[in-house]
């Protein structure tokens, strides 16, 4: 049977634990049914104060606030939900923006619902809000295989590798946007439309907070932002196994090594190294996540919250530049004997999905 | 405490309210930078978050604050 674990930020009932106290050591979540999860967690979304959970079996639950009815179930009922409650349906694939979520039913049509002030919700121009999952105005046939939300927008990958798009663009994040008659560049995408990008099939991608990162079949990555550049890559980065953003820096890892570029205000570009390989990575909004093969989950980054656990090599030593919400370097959170099958980040919120 | 300056972020990234008059914009926590239109317009730039330590500064010139004076009563 498998468990799913958070720590982090809690405020707004996105752990799904039934409190809305923050956490700094991971503890279980609950289901409103109160299933002993039968399925596989596949995936896990975090949203600006909610998450969503993704089963094998096409299942899945939402928790934390609904405010804008970005749960996907109905807030006449509740403007938040302190345990996972599930959301009609089969879905193939699931994302979640600030305050909006997108799902992928098992035919590859795109759903939203939530609030999207600059058509993150991809439903028609000005539509602001959406209190329960409606389909994405998508052009006749079109269908899609996954789904990726950044703060404030989407895209979506066909089958053969094209991207659409929708949500905030007036930075380039969709691709070049025409001038508008005040000189300034289209701010907003109300419905689906293709990207523009040197790649013929995007492999890839990636939004980080006002950029988007594509990675092509040659392993080539670009950034698209006020302009297409391409990213050079450090020679510590053979082959890219993995490309994770948070929402200020991108994280590329090779085998065992992470390369990291961006904003380090808060120790979130990883300059340390674990002593035994890693599986993989994730990403939150400024912290990261690493699995590694002796079964161990370490945290880095911006850790306010308590999403990258505690100090817990101080020493007591309670120095003037000892900074407590940031983790420079990898501290660990999970050193227990069941087997994790999965790690995930959120807004300083942290996921582990294990094997009981 | 410029190293607690998280990030600076164009003013116009953000959402204006004009009943409060705030203007708003993501923290990676899950609340929401907030800095008043008065301060503002009295030359402050620093927008904080009520719920964590992060603060960003706010990119703007002074020209960009009528757009949102306009739409106070």
């Amino acid at each position: 049977m498998f468990l799913i674990l958070a720590c982090g930020s809690n405020g707004n009932f996105q752990l799904g634990n039934g409190s809305d106290e923050d956490l700094n050591y991971l503890q279980n979540v609950h289901f409103v049914d109160d299933v002993t999860i039968h399925g596989k967690p596949m995936k896990i979304a975090g949203g600006g104060n909610h998450t969503l959970i993704l089963f094998e079996d096409g299942q899945v639950y939402s928790a934390g606030s609904n405010e804008y009815g970005q749960l996907g179930i109905d807030p006449v009922i509740s403007k938040s939900s302190p345990r996972f409650a599930p959301i009609l349906g089969k879905w193939k694939d699931v994302a979640c923006g600030w305050e909006f979520l997108v799902l992928l039913d098992t035919e590859g049509i795109a759903w939203s619902c939530g609030l999207g002030t600059k058509g993150e919700l991809g439903i028609g121009d000005g539509i602001r809000q959406a209190n329960k999952p409606t389909k994405v105005s998508i052009p006749d046939g079109l269908t899609f295989e996954i789904v990726r939300c950044g703060v404030f927008l989407t895209i979506a990958r066909t089958l053969n590798g094209q991207l659409y798009g929708w949500g905030v663009c007036r930075k380039g994040q969709l691709g070049i946007q025409p001038k508008l008659s005040n000189g300034k560049p289209r701010a907003s995408i109300w419905s689906p439309e293709k990207l523009e990008t040197p790649l013929d099939y995007v492999t890839r991608f990636e939004m980080g907070r006002e950029c988007t990162y594509i990675e092509g079949k040659d392993n080539l990555v670009y950034q698209l932002g006020t302009e297409i550049t391409k990213v050079e890559m450090s020679p510590q980065i053979q082959h890219v196994d993995q490309i994770e953003t948070m929402w200020s820096s991108i994280h590329f890892r090779s085998s065992n090594t992470i390369v990291s570029q961006g904003n380090n205000s808060h120790g979130q570009l990883l300059n340390d190294t674990p002593e035994d390989p890693l599986v993989c990575m994730a990403t939150g909004s400024e912290h990261g996540l690493v699995l590694t093969q002796l079964n161990k989950v370490y945290a880095w980054g911006w850790g306010e919250h308590g999403n990258c656990g505690r100090h817990e090599n101080n020493n007591d030593d309670d120095s003037d530049n000892q900074d407590p919400v940031t983790y420079s370097k990898l501290n660990l959170i999970y050193d227990d004997i069941h087997k994790v099958i999965a790690i995930g980040g959120g807004c300083a919120t942290s996921w582990v999905v294990i094997e009981k | 405490m410029s190293e607690s300056i998280y990030d600076e972020i164009e003013i116009d990234d953000f959402t204006f309210d004009p009943v409060t008059h705030l203007l708003q914009y993501p923290c990676p926590c899950g609340d929401k930078f907030a800095i008043a239109l008065e301060d503002l317009e009295d030359g402050e730039d620093i927008a904080v978050c009520p719920s964590c330590s992060l603060m960003v500064r706010v990119i703007f010139d002074e020209d960009d604050l009528e757009q949102f004076k306009e739409q106070l009563e």
